[in-house]
């Protein structure tokens, strides 16, 4: 016993080294698992606060960008505007604006955190866009914080479709360029020509039908596999949002409680 | 020792509020995304006991990784090199060992000894930091290449950084 506890007091540092690698490996695996089970994210309070000062300072540096996505947005809000009065309200989705205070693009596992959370309404899965396209999913909400998980994550997955004949894939990223975005399972006989529009494909409930995510850059048939291999060059720009929506689906809650009802 | 602490601490808050604040907020490229914040690491006195090393290594990196939204990964590569550190010291050490009451720093131990030293050091991190990051040897050619560049690009800022705070 003596000698035991002596071997232990010689590689005490060992075996301190190797307990603190367990718990980091094991916060690790559990952030890609199950995101509840992370207790500090950037969607906690304090962190929240210190990375809200240090989106005031970069502020500063984009203002003239942001005047001009200001009117982009703009545009968009005007067209979004005709839209509605002109479509029914049959499925109706309001919007939350959000300003982006703490956004990656350079690493594989990016996230944005926004400055709306629960007292604004925002709940996990909600749809994020930006004036120009698809920008992700609220991951987690803290009161006052939400942070989302972008296009340009790994772990993101999306349905998306074709807008001109609505045969639908899926969505990922391969953690390579911001730019782009991979588009799988579309089956090598449907025509896909370069430029074609990538939206939303309704089938998930985060995005209603035809939301905007990017435009093929370029499709490659490979003899190995009966699917299209797809770049999709995002429309969103993830260098430079500062601006972003959060979708609020009215219904989604009904049309999810229907649903598991089959299960 | 003791009297070290309110120094040490005030090193370890500016280390996480730079690389919060500026180098966080760089995101130039996937090429140039440095981890300054070892620089705390680098610069513990020759005789802290390994305990303390690795306890404020996982608080610096837990810490980070909120920020960072990758939990574990910053944490799991500074443990990492603060394991590594005493060993790294031996090797780099100079022929009649560490003087007492020097610290690691090129104002005292020269520029060629603190490059070799923490030029080592970061590129155990960076390489651990961003194999973690991809978790398998799929893109094995541009994540050594990422981990070679932000090598070179903490190196340099941790270097500038020591003619920044120990001017005197």
């Amino acid at each position: 016993m003596r000698n035991l506890l002596k071997l232990f007091l010689k590689y005490y540092a060992v075996f301190l080294f190797l307990l603190l690698e367990f718990l980091a490996f094991l916060m690790l695996f559990q952030q890609n698992h199950y995101h509840n089970a992370v207790f500090l994210n950037s969607a906690s309070g304090v962190v929240g606060f210190i990375n809200t000062r240090a989106a005031h300072v970069v502020d500063y540096f984009t203002l003239k960008k942001e005047n001009d996505l200001l009117q982009q947005e703009n545009l968009y809000l005007r067209q979004k505007l005709e839209e509605k009065t002109a479509a029914s309200a049959e499925y109706e989705s309001t919007y939350v604006d959000a300003k982006v205070i703490n956004n990656s693009v350079v690493r594989q596992k990016n996230f944005i955190t926004i400055n709306r959370g629960e007292i604004h309404g925002m709940k996990k899965q909600m749809g994020v866009l930006s004036p120009t396209g698809v920008i992700g999913v609220v991951e987690n909400t803290s009161p006052h914080f939400a942070s989302i998980i972008p296009i340009i994550n790994i772990n993101f997955h999306l349905s998306a479709q074709l807008a001109k004949n609505s045969f639908y894939g899926a969505l990922g990223w391969d953690g390579q360029d911001p730019q782009f975005a991979q588009l799988h399972e579309i089956p090598n006989y449907v025509d896909v020509q370069k430029g074609d529009t990538i939206v939303t494909s309704g089938f998930s409930y985060s995005f209603d039908e035809g939301k905007l995510i990017g435009t093929v850059h370029s499709a490659e048939k490979s003899s190995a596999s009966a699917f299209w291999t797809i770049q999709v060059k995002l429309a969103t720009n993830f260098r430079n949002i500062n601006h972003v929506y959060v979708i609020d689906r009215a219904k989604i809650e009904e049309q999810k409680s229907l649903e598991v009802k089959h299960d | 020792m003791i009297k070290y602490l309110p120094k040490y601490l005030l090193i370890f808050i500016t280390c996480i509020l730079l690389q919060v604040v500026i180098f966080n907020e760089m995101q130039i490229s996937r090429f140039l995304n440095p981890s300054f914040y070892v620089l705390f690491i680098l610069l513990l006195p020759f005789e802290t006991p390994k305990w303390l090393q690795l306890i404020s290594a996982f608080a610096l990196g837990l810490i980070i990784d909120a920020f960072m939204n990758t939990a574990g990964m910053n944490t799991a590569a500074i443990v990492f090199i603060a394991f590594l550190r005493p060993a790294v010291l031996n090797l780099v050490s100079p022929r009649e060992g560490y003087e007492p009451g020097s610290f690691p720093r090129i104002a005292q131990m020269g520029f060629s000894w603190f490059l070799k030293y923490s030029l080592i050091l970061i590129a155990l991190h960076q390489f651990a930091l961003f194999f973690i990051e991809a978790m398998s040897f799929n893109f094995v050619g541009l994540t050594l290449l990422v981990a070679l560049t932000n090598t070179i690009a903490t190196t340099f800022f941790v270097i500038v950084s020591q003619f920044i705070m120990f001017k005197r």
